[in-house]
């Protein structure tokens, strides 16, 4: 077989989307059956048969035909759509997704699983009414069937996990390959391009302009002046747009959630609601990419822990059907996304008793609630006592916690037992491009992210106004520990001249404090000279594994620079704190 | 035909090393991984790093590591020596580059010039050491910089602050 690497290209970036599509409107069917979307599955299914064919991927086409086969049974009211039926959809379109994925690495790839999936859909044309039966049926008649199909796909190497029938379990684990297999192209709105474009055909003019002035030696004419200072302005909006290219909407994280939520939802026989705003907001790929699993994570406690069974639900006087909203929101600092359910919430006493089980709460201190809820991101915490298989392998939210410091983003929790649980998640819309402090240490700059900082104090002044106290500070009644920066830097030989003369002089003693996870530290600087965005770029190797430093940049004098993280300093620090105090 | 092919293969990347001194003494290393060679430039010190590991410079935009060879053989290291330069190397994870206190040139050196297993002291790790060869009376020591560079610890995190790795 030969296959044209360059249409199969086209091919599977065209059925990523139309798979997309596929899932939401199978999504949307699940919730409300309609003629209307019904007859889009039928379409999404028709061009994916179609446009495999073309490209020569027979066995993929065929595969699409047969569950076309079912759509169009449906569509023609000769079958009824039920939750089996819905099923099927949904878990076709996870072996498609997984096939691409596959055949982008290598176009004769087969997936093991579709023999299951083409036996029950046989047994459905076959016998509408008996599909229960002949799901179990049809799962003892399987075994043959995959031990001809391992012979016939041995060749290839990375077959993925089975999925087996009915429980289609499996897919949750196969899902999250898509975000890093995909992660080579991205898609990007021609108007963003064709802006791009325009900025960089000025700025060509402006610099025919300043070259032509150059030749003449008329540096002081308006022209000049007037060219230079537009080239630079294009500059800074060329850079905005070229960042913006990496900019993408949440939907696709928002679908991939609602999913999940949902398959899950179903194992479990719960039922839920899910509603979705906020998914044109735009957010760094990078960081999209990133987040995804903790999100699915955290979705996967929302329905296993957060939304409780039928009956309890009934028990309690809330609606049978259990609500779990995911909203985004955009604001000057970054974006916020918010996922909020109205199940059971989290059991303040039950979440001390045990973090206090786990050594992670000191007895005999009053802990406040948010204080308690971030319990649950500690390593090794898992508040349900049970092991579902979903959700509560002991690698619990830390997951989520660890993915957000190193994007630079902060988790907020709020709960009221009965009543539900929200957890507000703030992150920054790129990585690329941070606006930082500037900060003197020792004779070093630093630059340190404007995000992770809570305030900035004057440590000379409040040591003024309260008496001194060493190695902390009082601040509006809290006591907050101050900590030297250089502490956790490298030692550099001072220059002591420069020293004493601020000394002499009294200057102010800046403290950056930054909060993490509700608790409050204060970092000790020489001197802050400036606020700019700087350009992040990542530390490769072994040096990306330094604790506190999150990236490095170029000065404005052309040398080298670190970029500070204060959240991690600030856990390092409480981490050590915490175990010395236990 | 196959032994023509080594042949040419030999001669363009196994026998040529760069010579460069630490302290006086020769040392050469393959060619075939160098990536350019430049001034020394302004190192920026990073936390938890070996003694070895100077920090970071900017190389024309992209921030690399460096470390110092002296320090790292434990030789004796010049004082503001003026013709020190550093070696920029392609590693897997980016490039890297090492300081010497001098370069002095590319040279040829045949299979039958280098002692594999040379029953003499060294000061560098034997699985660093390729061997040692003599060229005019010069001992020179052939170092697998590539292998320092990508398998040494740059890094030294104590276990309390390493959790977050965890």
């Amino acid at each position: 077989m030969s296959f044209n690497s360059d249409f199969i290209e086209i091919f599977i970036e065209e059925c990523y989307e139309f798979l997309s599509d596929w899932e939401k409107t199978c999504m949307e069917l699940d919730k409300n059956f309609t003629q209307k979307n019904i007859n889009a599955l039928f379409r999404y299914a028709h061009n994916i048969k179609g446009s495999s064919k073309a490209v020569g991927l027979d066995d993929f086409g065929n595969f699409v035909h047969k569950v076309e086969d079912v759509i169009v049974a449906v569509k023609e009211s000769k079958l009824i759509f039920d939750s089996n039926i819905s099923k099927l959809f949904l878990q076709s379109q996870s072996i498609l997704q997984n096939w691409i994925d596959g055949i982008s690495e290598d176009p004769t790839f087969i997936p093991e699983n579709i023999g299951e999936i083409t036996k029950y859909i046989k047994s459905l044309d076959l016998n509408v009414e008996n599909s229960e039966k002949e799901q179990n049926q049809q799962a003892v008649e399987f075994t043959d069937f995959t031990e001809f199909k391992d012979e016939e796909t041995s060749k290839n190497q990375n077959i993925p996990e089975k999925i087996p029938p009915p429980v289609l379990e499996d897919d949750k684990k196969i899902s999250p390959k898509n975000s890093s297999s995909r992660s080579k192209t991205l898609r990007v709105n021609t108007e963003k391009i064709e802006s791009l474009m325009q900025l960089v055909g000025e700025l060509s003019i402006q610099l025919s302009i300043i070259k032509h002035t150059k030749e003449k030696h008329d540096y002081n004419s308006s022209i000049y002046e007037h060219a230079t200072t537009l080239a630079s302005k294009l500059i800074k909006d060329v850079q905005g747009q070229t960042l913006s290219l990496r900019m993408q909407p949440l939907n696709n994280l928002f679908q991939r959630l609602e999913r999940v939520a949902l398959d899950i939802s179903k194992d479990l026989n719960k039922n839920i609601e899910i509603e979705v705003t906020g998914e044109d907001v735009e957010l760094d790929k990078t960081v999209i990419e990133s987040i995804i699993d903790p999100f699915v994570h955290l979705m996967r406690n929302c329905v296993d822990h957060g939304i409780e069974s039928l009956e309890q639900r009934k028990k309690a006087n809330k609606p049978e059907n259990g609500s779990i909203k995911i909203q985004a929101l955009q604001d000057t600092s970054g974006i916020e996304i918010i996922i909020s359910d109205d199940g059971n919430g989290l059991d303040k006493d039950k979440i001390l008793e045990k973090a206090l089980k786990n050594s992670l709460a000191k007895p005999n201190v009053t802990y406040s609630e948010s204080e308690i809820f971030n319990f649950i991101l500690k390593p090794g915490f898992s508040t349900k006592e049970t092991v579902t298989g979903i959700s509560g392998r002991g690698v619990g939210m830390d997951v989520l916690g660890t993915a957000l410091i190193d994007v630079g983003g902060k988790l907020e929790i709020e709960s009221q037992l009965g009543k539900g649980s929200l957890f507000r998640i703030k992150l920054p819309t790129s990585l690329s491009i941070v606006d930082s402090l500037i900060v003197e240490v020792g004779t070093s700059e630093y630059a340190i992210p404007i995000q992770d900082l809570a305030e900035i104090v004057d440590l000379v002044e409040l040591e003024q106004q309260n008496g001194t106290n060493k190695g902390k500070l009082l601040l509006r009644g809290n006591i907050i520990p101050v900590q030297p920066l250089a502490g956790y830097l490298p030692v550099e030989k001072m220059n002591i001249e420069k020293n004493t003369k601020f000394k002499s002089e009294n200057p102010p003693s800046p403290g950056l404090i930054t909060s993490l996870n509700g608790s409050l530290v204060a970092f000790k600087v020489d001197r802050i000279s400036g606020q700019q965005p700087v350009v992040v770029r990542k530390l490769k190797g072994q040096m990306n594994k330094i604790p506190g430093i999150s990236g490095s940049t170029i000065f404005g004098n052309g040398e080298p620079g670190l970029i500070v993280s204060l959240t991690v300093l600030a856990k390092i620090y409480l981490d050590k704190f915490s175990k010395r105090a236990v | 035909m196959n032994d023509l092919i080594k042949d040419s293969e030999l001669e363009e990347e196994i026998d040529k090393f760069l010579l460069y001194r630490l302290n006086g003494e020769s040392y050469a290393t393959p060619l075939k991984k160098v990536r350019e060679i430049v001034e020394p430039l302004k190192v920026k010190a990073i936390p938890h790093a070996k003694n070895y590991f100077l920090g970071v410079i900017n190389l024309r935009g992209q921030i690399i590591g460096l470390i110092d060879l002296s320090k790292r053989f434990a030789i004796d290291a010049l004082e503001d020596n003026p013709e020190s330069a550093l070696i920029v190397f392609d590693t897997d994870v980016g490039p890297l580059a090492a300081k010497v206190d001098k370069i002095e040139s590319v040279v040829t050196i045949m299979e039958e010039e280098i002692n594999r297993n040379p029953n003499v002291p060294s000061n560098i790790p034997q699985n660093y050491l390729i061997g040692i060869a003599r060229k005019n009376e010069d001992l020179i020591s052939l170092v697998d910089l590539n292998k320092v560079l990508t398998e040494d610890d740059l890094i030294e995190v104590q276990n309390n602050i390493s959790k977050k790795a965890s």
